[in-house]
């Protein structure tokens, strides 16, 4: 004990004296942690009850946070404890960044407009705002201590957030079912971290990278990747651990539901486009995905036959769903599939620089007609107290605007021009057809033609089926959700037709370190 | 060659590893046959060892899920203090930078104690939300069950009646 204590006092002290971390780098996380305390502090002293002050508070502060992210300037250089630098607050996170906040933002309103009692509703913004915090920090670590911390923050926010309505049957079993799932995937993706760990020596994913490439491959590494590669599935809902997933989507609230399709999966994919394509702060080094171009790359086998389980899967399952929540569950699955072909071609060369931008690129898009998707079924949970897709009979005559809307959304998450979700599946399929996978992408193009039938369920309930004498939907949208539905909609067109250039530079700049 | 480091590293791992399973394997089979009791089954061998407390009843009973909110509890202030004991020894050759964390670190926790300590979830009778019926249990009583308007038939038995029986 005694030699030990001085021993750490010298050590730390010459990390204290070193570098204090410029904490300003960190300002967009460290404020949504600030008001995790903050929103605990309201509540204590407000007392019980409900409150419309929670939201606003929530929708203030993820606003202030998302203009820091926008305006403020990227500094090159990782931010951490002395030696240790493990965040890098680049352009690539920036992106993902808003993606989280705005998706934060939409939730809190769309909880809002769900006018859903939720019981001790403080907790649920401070439990919000501790899984953006996580994102945040997610999609910018560098090494493997900080990323395995911000996985769990992630995971166990959502988690909570799953199960928020404990005592909804459905609730307590998406929470349990989570949790279940979560906790084995995580113990997986551990192993495979410490075996990574036991072969390089190193937390830093650039060091680790270097180490790998030299090492070669070995039996040990391909477990390692296996087993990491678990993890990401998990959170990704990727096969083979994609089973939680349509479970937890349709028995968590139909908000959460959605911030779980797009900020979790946001976050995951940009902690996986940072692990294999990070060189160090310089970029210079060699990353994880220089040893992806060869045939006998474990990392690019693992994705591609991945993408392809999960692609399918995804869509062939939702053929059958009759609830609009589970069938977006399902196509949330096939989504992660046709993100995942497009990872497996990521690197350093232009050809993967165009394949992360299009990830980038149709994350920002996803946000976009998913949210939207999502706010329709809102609507239903919360109007006619059903997700059933049999409760859209009719829209197309009594509410046009949300049933034209809707129809959009579906139009471009299938990929049909002229929406954005065109523009993004072209970005998705073209470097892969471009490297010569001509097989993938065909896999890919089957199952875009299978996801048309599913999507196509709503649409034929809402224009084509008759209405049924006194069962006429009962959706009843009033003017500020007809706002909403459209304020989804109208992008989706506009980025289909002719503002996809400029979203496509922002993509790209993202990728290539461009602030 | 890093592959082969690597493998010579791995290799001191498999000697611990070949060792560690002889040696418990060689103590228990040839070393314990030599030393240990040569009297046979007997009845007071096999009942289950409490820390010297004679058991009784089943374990496999419900459990009030509040002696886990408050295991949490506890272990979290637990784990700070693990974590202040070093941060104790070396305050002073820190300076004023390691005091703020760990005041930091300390006030969340106990932003976190307010919270549940308002909330009622250390109570063992809940604040709000729950209303005792009078002269029908007492606080501390293990089987005490928040009724909450319900009759009290139709909840089951929460906590440990073959501990009230035994006693």
């Amino acid at each position: 004990m005694t030699p030990f204590l001085p021993l750490l006092a010298q050590e730390t002290a010459k990390l204290e004296m070193s570098s204090m971390p410029d904490l300003s780098r960190m300002l967009p996380g460290g404020l949504l942690c600030l008001m995790v305390i903050v929103i605990l502090v309201v509540d204590l002293v407000r007392g019980k009850g409900p409150s419309a002050l929670y939201p606003k508070l929530s929708m203030g502060a993820i606003a202030v946070a998302f203009l820091m992210v926008l305006f403020g300037t990227v500094k090159a250089g990782a931010v951490g404890y002395g030696g240790f630098p493990s965040l890098d607050p680049d352009a690539l996170s920036r992106i993902f960044k808003l993606v989280f906040l705005a998706t934060g933002f939409v939730t809190v309103l769309f909880v809002e407009r769900s006018r859903q009692a939720f019981g001790r509703e403080a907790e649920f913004h401070v439990i919000l705002f501790g899984a953006l915090a996580g994102m945040c920090y997610l999609a910018s670590a560098t090494e493997m201590i900080g990323f395995y911390l911000a996985f769990e923050t992630v995971s166990y926010t959502g988690f909570l957030l799953a199960g928020y309505k404990a005592d909804d049957r459905r609730g307590a079993e998406a929470g349990t079912k989570f949790v279940m799932f979560g906790a084995v995937s995580s113990a997986v993706m551990l192993f495979g971290l410490s075996l990574v760990y036991g072969f390089t020596g190193s937390m830093q994913f650039a060091v680790i990278a270097e180490k790998l490439a030299a090492a070669g491959s070995q039996p040990a590494l391909v477990l390692a990747a296996i087993f990491v590669f678990g993890g990401f599935a998990f959170k990704a809902a990727a096969f083979p651990m994609q089973w939680w997933c349509p479970d937890v989507y349709e028995g968590s609230p139909a908000p959460v539901a959605a911030f779980l399709a797009v900020a979790s999966k946001a976050a995951v994919f940009a902690a996986g486009l940072r692990v294999l394509t990070y060189g160090g702060v310089s970029g210079s080094a060699p990353a994880l995905s220089h040893l992806m171009g060869h045939d006998s790359s474990i990392v690019q086998t693992i994705l591609i036959c991945s993408a392809v389980a999960t692609m399918t899967w995804g869509n062939f399952a939702a053929l059958r769903q009759s609830s609009l929540q589970r069938m977006l569950a399902y196509s949330s699955i096939a989504h992660a599939g046709y993100l995942l072909m497009t990872a497996s071609v990521i690197g350093t060369d232009k050809l993967g620089q165009e394949a992360m931008a299009g990830i980038v690129f149709y994350f920002l898009i996803y946000l976009v007609m998913n949210l939207g998707a999502f706010y329709v079924v809102t609507l239903m949970r919360r109007d006619a107290g059903t997700a059933d897709i049999s409760a859209l009979r009719g829209m197309g005559r009594r509410h046009p605007v949300l049933a034209v809307s809707f129809a959009i959304m579906l139009f471009s998450l299938t990929g049909l021009p002229p929406t954005a979700g065109f523009v993004g599946k072209l970005q998705l399929f073209w470097p892969v057809v471009a490297k010569g996978y001509y097989l993938l992408a065909a896999v890919g193009l089957v199952n875009g033609a299978v996801s048309l039938y599913f999507y196509a369920k709503p649409l034929r309930e809402m224009f084509l089926a008759a209405e049924v004498e006194g069962e006429e939907t009962r959706l009843a949208p009033d003017g500020v959700d007809l706002a909403i539905v459209t304020a989804f909609a109208v992008p989706l067109v506009i980025l289909g037709l002719f503002g996809w250039g400029n979203v496509t530079q922002m993509a790209m700049d993202a990728v290539a370190r461009v602030p | 060659m890093p592959q082969d480091t690597l493998n010579q590293d791995f290799a001191t791992i498999l000697v611990f590893l070949v060792f560690g399973a002889l040696f418990v394997i060689a103590n228990m089979v040839l070393v314990g046959r030599l030393i240990r009791s040569k009297t046979k089954y007997t009845e007071g061998k096999s009942t289950v060892y409490e820390c010297g407390e004679p058991t009784f009843g089943s374990a496999f009973v419900r459990f009030d899920i509040r002696f886990y909110v408050l295991a949490v509890v506890f272990a979290i202030f637990d784990v700070e203090v693990v974590f202040l004991f070093p941060w104790a020894a070396v305050m002073k050759s820190l300076g004023p930078v390691a005091w703020l964390e760990a005041a930091a670190f300390v006030g969340v926790l106990g932003v976190g104690l307010a919270y549940i300590w308002r909330k009622g979830d250390i109570d063992w009778i809940p604040a709000h939300g729950h209303t005792r019926q009078a002269g029908k249990t007492l606080p501390g009583e293990l089987t005490t069950v928040p009724t909450d308007g319900v009759p009290a038939a139709t909840i089951p038995a929460i906590a440990t009646p073959a501990v009230a029986e035994a006693r």
